[in-house]
């Protein structure tokens, strides 16, 4: 379960984050909603531990980020809106790197390449360097990194940004499936219908603030009856 | 921490293979087996004269020994203001986006910085060390007179990294006072010892140390990752010699973050009426002084260490300095507006 309570984030004296709280169950998928600058993504750094917060504690299955942050940090994993790939890296040293820092088993590692770099066509880039990539696979690189270990939080930012049609079909159900195992999905996106498609939950902020929370059915209904 | 080394680690071995692939690339466009052939020959050659050049002033190079003994104070003090010039332009603990990349996996950047400032220590120490080796074997100092110095090159050469570090971080107004209030402690502390007649040397190592424990509870605090990570990228990677020999001559757009930080005010971002000649005219000046000032501020600083280095000469040595002092500023000063008006 991860908790975050009465966070509080400012950056040069200007709030960014107000008395942001909620907490997500095991196995939910929730949908971080708002308009540009409204603390989406500030939100998924301040989980990271990138943005210092002001205020306020995020626990995650009972590990608090402050008091163990590296034991808080092997349970979560996450994808950037924009991939950043190591330069010095393959992409089999990504994701060897990946493994190796989430321990995961060799045998599990092997099967678990195999069957994402199938699914999303890499198959045949392993060897390569970064630079050797289109952005969309250099996205893909960065999706199956995050999607390598078991971890109880996945967080997404803009998952299908840079994806084509296939690939983007092919994550929804990942996602899917990682959620019937139990993974929470905390991710944002501008792409609602997809959103609606993928989230049972809904968050919604507004200036850095939390407008409403709740069932994503619920929020369907609310932006029907808005745009009627 | 002990999966943080075996990252790096990885990490490194990783780097180096590619190091080695895109300078492979590099150099192989630029050079041909001939020309390496002739390059080894000269090397040797020059490596050869070098060493009988020493063997026949050796003589002389123990006439200086005395000389020499007497300015030590001055070559630590070098090191010390070198650390502070170099702080305008390198962190001196690297830490490329890579390593930055790599909080976003299971590991702090705590650990990350601490492995990497040993690392840095143990690189200067190598070096100070390899110098040093060198100086022994090639020329005919005695060990005794060696050692002394080895010691305490070695001691400014690890101490000044932590320093280095934090002033790489400050900015704007706050980083030349930083800068002004060290030169004036700095030109106190030596006519105090002038007029004690005390041996200054071991009061620096001393000073540099104690620093040390104001410097390190804030080591990680108020850190500007993007310059950090953009200098040490550039350096790690060297892009200007992998450009250059691959024939990529696009200059490349560097951030002067120090100076921007100098001008930097809500003012300057307002909307202007561009239909005003004299602010679009303001505006322009205003521009291309900001691409010419980091040069102009090189200079005024080189200047400011030269002048402090010469409180510390022998009276006999003080006369030569400035004057070569007054040509050099002369000439830049000279070259550089002339170059300004030329290309204006």
């Amino acid at each position: 379960m991860l908790e975050v309570n009465g966070l509080e984030v400012s950056i040069q004296q200007q709030v960014i984050l107000h008395e942001i709280s909620f907490s997500l169950q095991q196995g939910s998928i929730t949908a971080l909603i708002g308009h540009n600058g409204a603390g989406k993504s500030t939100i998924m750094k301040t989980i990271m531990g990138w943005q210092e917060k002001r205020e306020g504690t995020i626990q995650l299955n009972g590990v608090d980020q402050d008091q163990s942050f590296v034991d808080f940090k092997r349970q979560l994993s996450y994808i950037p809106e924009e991939p950043f790939l190591l330069p010095e890296l393959t992409v089999m040293q990504h994701f060897q790197l990946y493994g190796q820092s989430y321990q995961l088993e060799q045998e599990l590692f092997r099967e678990r390449v195999q069957i994402f770099t199938k699914t999303f066509e890499l198959a045949d880039k392993l060897n390569e360097y970064p630079e050797a990539l289109s952005k969309g696979m250099r996205q893909k690189v960065q999706t199956i990194c995050a999607l390598l270990p078991d971890v109880s939080l996945l967080l997404i930012d803009e998952p299908f940004m840079g994806l084509d049609i296939d690939a983007a079909a092919d994550l929804t159900e990942l996602l899917k499936e990682k959620a019937a195992k139990g993974t929470m999905i905390l991710l944002t996106s501008h792409q609602l219908e997809r959103m609606e498609e993928l989230a049972e939950h809904y968050i919604m902020l507004h200036h850095g603030e939390i407008e409403e929370q709740g069932l994503m059915v619920h929020f369907q209904a609310l932006s029907r009856r808005t745009t009627k | 921490m002990k999966a943080t080394i075996q990252l790096l680690r990885f990490l490194r071995k990783s780097r180096a293979q590619k190091k080695k692939k895109l300078y492979q690339q590099a150099v192989g466009v630029a050079f041909d087996w001939v020309i390496m052939i002739y390059l080894a020959f000269f090397a040797g050659l020059g490596v050869f004269i070098g060493y009988g050049f020493i063997q026949e002033a050796a003589d002389m190079l123990l006439a200086y020994q005395s000389l020499l003994a007497s300015i030590l104070p001055v070559v630590l003090l070098g090191i010390v203001l070198s650390m502070i010039g170099l702080s305008f332009y390198q962190p001196g603990i690297a830490i490329t986006s890579t390593e930055w990349k790599l909080t976003s996996l299971p590991f702090t950047m705590e650990h990350i910085w601490l492995l990497l400032y040993l690392r840095a220590i143990a690189h200067r120490a190598l070096l100070v060390s390899v110098i040093f080796f060198m100086i022994f074997i090639l020329t005919p100092y005695p060990l005794e007179f060696v050692l002394p110095w080895y010691s305490y090159f070695l001691l400014a050469a690890v101490l000044t990294l932590l320093p280095q570090w934090y002033i790489f971080q400050i900015e704007g107004w706050r980083k030349l006072l930083f800068c002004l209030v060290g030169f004036v402690l700095i030109i106190m502390a030596r006519l105090l010892f002038a007029i004690l007649d005390l041996d200054p040397t071991h009061v620096f190592i001393l000073a540099l140390a104690l620093l040390h424990v104001y410097l390190w509870p804030r080591r990680l605090t108020h850190i500007n990752w993007q310059k950090v990570m953009e200098k040490n990228d550039e350096k790690v990677w060297n892009i200007t010699f992998v450009n250059y020999m691959s024939g990529n001559h696009q200059p490349k757009i560097k951030r002067h973050y120090f100076v921007k930080s100098l001008f930097a005010s809500p003012r300057r971002k307002q909307p202007f009426d561009y239909q005003d000649k004299m602010k679009v005219m303001r505006k322009l000046w205003w521009k291309s002084f900001e691409q010419e000032v980091n040069q102009v501020a090189k200079f005024i600083s080189s200047l400011l260490g030269l002048v402090i280095v010469l409180l510390f000469l022998p009276s006999e040595m003080q006369g030569i300095m400035s004057l070569v002092i007054i040509f050099l500023f002369v000439t830049i000063s000279t070259s550089f507006f002339l170059f300004y008006f030329k290309i204006n």
